[in-house]
């Protein structure tokens, strides 16, 4: 009687969370990169036209020389190694059953669950996202600010951050950000000349409007998400200031030093730094899509894959210098889906052929599981046929501790232990 | 086409669909908009009839009407729209939102002697500017006194506390 009535009493942990997920964490932090735009294995890992991606793969192979002239200059790796060797390298990873279109694929990364095209592209999506696990099953005083989906891009994506699932829904919603369309010159106009309230103004206001609450019974306003606690607002509140503040001053402005060459990839997975740094959150998502130009411009795609990996580089170069989040995180990449084997009749300024996305072949990726030299096996690469999208939410589950806690017909996919130790 | 190249383009895309969305809505659903309107606002003496929570736009549109007597420009409302979609956290948008309203230098607030020498139409008037409606016996009651006992509030705070108070979320 004692033990049960033990197990029904809520217990404030230490680190503010209410309940405790019942799994071990493996790290305590977990940043999930989605290469999107379609990326082929054959461009990537087997480095078709050289190693376009030296700040994730090893290899010197060179580049193509007849796309040379489409690429932009772009700073040596920020890293002293390759990040395969930072971790476990899958190289025959599977997008897995569903049709691989980039929501679908967008999809079925967050949500751990095989989608086709009946989704619908603009409401939440049906199956409960990985941010929804996370929260309901690490419920905190600040999880709001603990989970991050940083897209670049609205669209679509802002329905990635919850589902409509009546066991999860809203209140376990992702803070959804996409700071390219926010921080434009202009577009946040209508947020930066805020007026700050000192505290004897903002106890004048809180003592009216608690007055002016109690007489409005028509209905109380909880929020339209109630993503954030009172107190994680006023955080978030003061970031999204300096970030305005930031672009007004063009602190924001080629913040990497790479000129030109700076697209909007870098500049999303920067302003995911910017939050990591700031909040040193529990699950981040952020996604990459420039490489989606693919359809239309080859050489532009590999000019783009260049970006989005030395971004990733940037990325897990900034979480080993985030005290809290260094040597504590585990940063899995992978695309979405990948391409075509068969190029399509659209012909680029370098003689080149695109690349659409839907057959076989663009379900063959790979993914990358990076982490502390403890926790995740080093320098391994996984040459045989294995995991699948629909394996890297219930492996972020496990990595902190709540896998065993979502109800097992939420998900089909099982965890990469294969990359742990 | 990096960060910056690449907004304006998409700023002249939202911008299009925007006046098409502004042109729709004008044309197929004037009767629901017409509440903007600064001249054919309802004024009624309850609020038990109010139960419609504003969405977004009608939110930033009703409160930039109630503040400056006249509708927000089709800019303002595109770039308004960008903000509530690229923050997760409506509510803080619209926080956000009050706050920069109430701190534009356009806007005009009355001061406190004008607000003393009478509380008790400053109070009805604030009723009516934003719930459209007048106070109840006691809120005005209760409004005066807490006017009067704390001097130094300002009108702006004032303005905020009924703009993000429960009732300015709904029609």
């Amino acid at each position: 009687m004692a033990a049960a009535a033990t197990f029904a009493l809520p217990y404030i942990l230490p680190t503010g969370r209410l309940f405790a997920a019942t799994g071990n964490r493996v790290v305590n932090h977990v940043v999930f990169c989605l290469l999107a735009g379609g990326v082929r294995n054959l461009e990537s890992i087997q480095k078709s036209e050289g190693n376009l991606m030296p700040s994730l793969f090893n290899g010197t192979e060179p580049i193509s020389n007849d796309i040379l002239g489409g690429l932009d200059a772009l700073p040596n790796p920020v890293n002293n190694q390759a990040l395969q060797n930072y971790g476990t390298l899958f190289k025959e990873f599977r997008y897995g059953a569903g049709f691989p279109g980039h929501f679908q694929g967008h999809t079925t990364a967050i949500t751990g669950s095989v989608v086709n095209n009946d989704i619908s592209f603009n409401q939440p999506t049906q199956k409960p996202t990985v941010f929804e696990f996370y929260r309901k099953h690490n419920l905190s005083s600040n999880s709001g600010l603990n989970a991050w989906w940083v897209s670049n891009g609205i669209g679509e994506n802002q329905n990635l951050s919850y589902s409509s699932d009546p066991s999860y829904g809203a209140k376990y919603s992702a803070n959804f950000f996409s700071p390219l369309d926010l921080l434009v010159d202009g577009n946040y106009t209508p947020l930066d000349l805020c007026v700050s309230f000192n505290q004897n103004e903002m106890s004048r206001v809180d003592q009216m409007r608690s007055f002016l609450n109690q007489n409005f019974n028509a209905g109380v306003h909880q929020g339209q998400l109630n993503i954030n606690t009172a107190s994680d607002r006023e955080q978030m509140d003061a970031f999204i200031t300096k970030l305005i503040k930031d672009q007004k001053n063009g602190i924001n402005r080629d913040p990497w030093n790479c000129g030109s060459s700076m697209n909007n990839d870098m500049y999303n997975i920067y302003f995911a730094e910017r939050i990591i740094k700031q909040f040193k959150p529990e699950l981040l998502v952020v996604n990459m899509t420039d490489i989606d130009i693919c359809h239309n411009n080859y050489t532009k795609s590999c000019n783009n894959m260049r970006k989005a990996d030395y971004a990733v580089g940037h990325l897990w170069n900034t979480i080993q210098n985030t005290p809290g989040m260094a040597n504590d995180t585990i940063l899995i990449v992978a695309p979405e889906h990948g391409r075509d084997i068969q190029s399509n009749s659209i012909i680029d300024s370098f003689g080149r052929y695109g690349n659409d996305h839907g057959d076989a072949n663009s379900k063959n990726i790979f993914c990358l599981i990076a982490g502390p030299p403890s926790k995740v096996v080093q320098n391994q690469v996984v040459q045989s046929v294995t995991g699948q999208s629909i394996d890297i939410v219930p492996t972020i589950a496990h990595i902190l501790g709540f896998k065993n806690d979502i109800p097992s017909h939420y998900l089909s996919g099982t965890p990469l232990t294969q990359a742990l130790v | 086409m990096n960060f910056w190249e690449y907004n304006k383009t998409i700023a002249l895309k939202v911008s299009t669909l925007l006046l098409c969305v502004l042109l729709m809505t004008t044309s197929s659903c004037k009767k629901d908009l017409s509440i903007y309107e600064i001249n054919e606002v309802h004024v009624s003496n309850s609020n038990i009839d109010k139960n419609g929570l504003k969405k977004d736009i009608e939110f930033v549109s009703q409160a930039y009407s109630d503040l400056f007597e006249k509708p927000i420009s089709g800019g303002a409302l595109e770039e308004a729209i960008i903000a509530f979609n690229a923050i997760g956290d409506r509510d803080l948008v619209r926080d956000m939102m009050i706050r920069d309203l109430l701190n534009k230098s356009t806007l005009s607030l009355p001061d406190r002697t004008t607000i003393n020498a009478d509380v008790d139409l400053f109070v009805n008037k604030t009723y009516k500017k934003f719930y459209k409606r007048l106070p109840a016996p006691f809120e005005l009651f209760s409004l005066r006194n807490m006017i009067i006992q704390n001097q130094d509030m300002q009108a702006k705070e004032i303005y905020y506390a009924f703009m993000t108070a429960n009732e300015y979320n709904y029609f």
